[in-house]
């Protein structure tokens, strides 16, 4: 029986080890009872220097943070009026010159194992097998076709409503891509897009993904020698020259300016860490692309 | 006879504890990892206007 007893409090003490999940929040506080399978519905960060990029966000766009989890393996909710709308977490598991900041995508999967065997079917990789994470729902880290990292997620409290975009919150996500055609095919038998292509004022290409009668993301090709394929978030502000300003003053670069953007209405930015996002002016005029070339 | 039995259930319900706990595999992170390095290249040069951004038409 005494053995009993120890066998017990061993296995008790080794239970009181289990690994811990950080505590996330739900994808929407309200649930919303919708589904948007093809919709982004969330961004997280990776960054390897939370400190020095909390400060950085909070000047350019009012977020401000909460801190869950261990020290070890915390997550940083960022709110922005009170309202979860975005995380962030430490990078590591990663080789050290593998390791680089960035934001996740995550897009809404209707069925997760279809999507993962999807990908690996289509030329996508699996970094991290579908889990559970409380108040999120299930979740998976993958490489798309062209080996851009995304999530995918099943949002255990529905997708959020199509509504207008929020100043200093998320606007739009695009695929930055060596392969159009890959990545569009790809996309396409993911989630039923249909697709849209654009000529615009810089003589490239642009190619909406839409679905619900809603554009849900862009792929473009990738212009410059040095950008690898990746997802690049956007966050809707009222004067991006007002962001841009402040950027490298905060720690951040400035890696495409106005000027380097058609129409003028957006910069695209590191943080000091440097992960990589695109500032947009809102709301837009039409005109900066040209014309629909053909539509499938 | 019925000390035995004790014994092979305590064992069992050990290894399941150890099972569901985990230990041995260390802390699950939501780190992800084995992709190239940085998506934007150090270069700070002149890059020629591109078509981007959310579109309106």
């Amino acid at each position: 029986m005494r053995i009993f007893f120890i066998l017990i409090s061993l296995g008790l003490f080794f239970y009181s080890c289990a690994p811990d999940l950080p505590i996330v929040p739900p994808i929407n506080s309200t649930p919303t009872g919708e589904s948007h399978p093809g919709k982004f519905v969330w961004y997280d960060l990776m960054t390897n220097d939370i400190s020095s990029v909390k400060p950085f966000y909070s000047e350019l766009f009012g977020w401000e943070y909460i801190e869950t989890g261990d020290p070890g393996n915390g997550y940083t909710v960022v709110l922005h009026n009170g309202n979860p709308v975005a995380g962030m977490f430490e990078l590591k598991d990663v080789k050290t010159e593998q390791r680089y900041s960035q934001w996740i995508s995550y897009l809404s999967v209707n069925d997760m194992n279809m999507a993962i065997e999807y990908t690996k079917k289509n030329g996508g990789s699996i970094y991290r097998e579908p889990f559970k994470l409380p108040n999120r729902g299930t979740v998976a880290f993958v490489f798309d076709s062209q080996n851009a990292v995304l999530a995918f997620v099943k949002s255990s409290s529905g997708d959020p409503k199509d509504e207008e975009p929020v100043y200093n919150e998320w606007l739009w996500t695009e695929l930055w891509s060596n392969n159009i055609d890959n990545s569009l095919s790809f996309y396409q038998g993911l989630c039923n897009f249909e697709y849209k292509k654009f000529k615009t004022k810089a003589d490239n290409f642009y190619h909406v993904l839409e679905n619900e009668s809603e554009p849900r993301a862009g792929i473009v090709k990738i212009p410059y020698e040095d950008v690898k394929p990746h997802w690049m978030p956007y966050i809707a502000v009222k004067d991006p020259s007002v962001v841009v300003d402040k950027v490298e003053q905060l720690g951040g670069k400035v890696l495409l300016g106005e000027e380097g953007v058609v129409g003028n209405t957006a910069a695209i930015i590191s943080d000091p860490s440097g992960a990589v996002f695109t500032v947009q002016k809102w709301p837009l005029q039409k005109g900066a692309f040209e014309e629909v070339i053909d539509e499938k | 006879m019925k000390n035995k039995i004790i014994k092979i259930i305590a064992i069992l319900f050990l290894l399941f504890l150890f099972l569901v706990s985990g230990c041995g595999t260390g802390h699950l992170s939501v780190g992800v990892g084995v992709y190239v390095p940085g998506a934007w290249g150090p270069y700070g040069g002149y890059r020629p206007p591109v078509g981007i951004g959310y579109p309106v038409y």
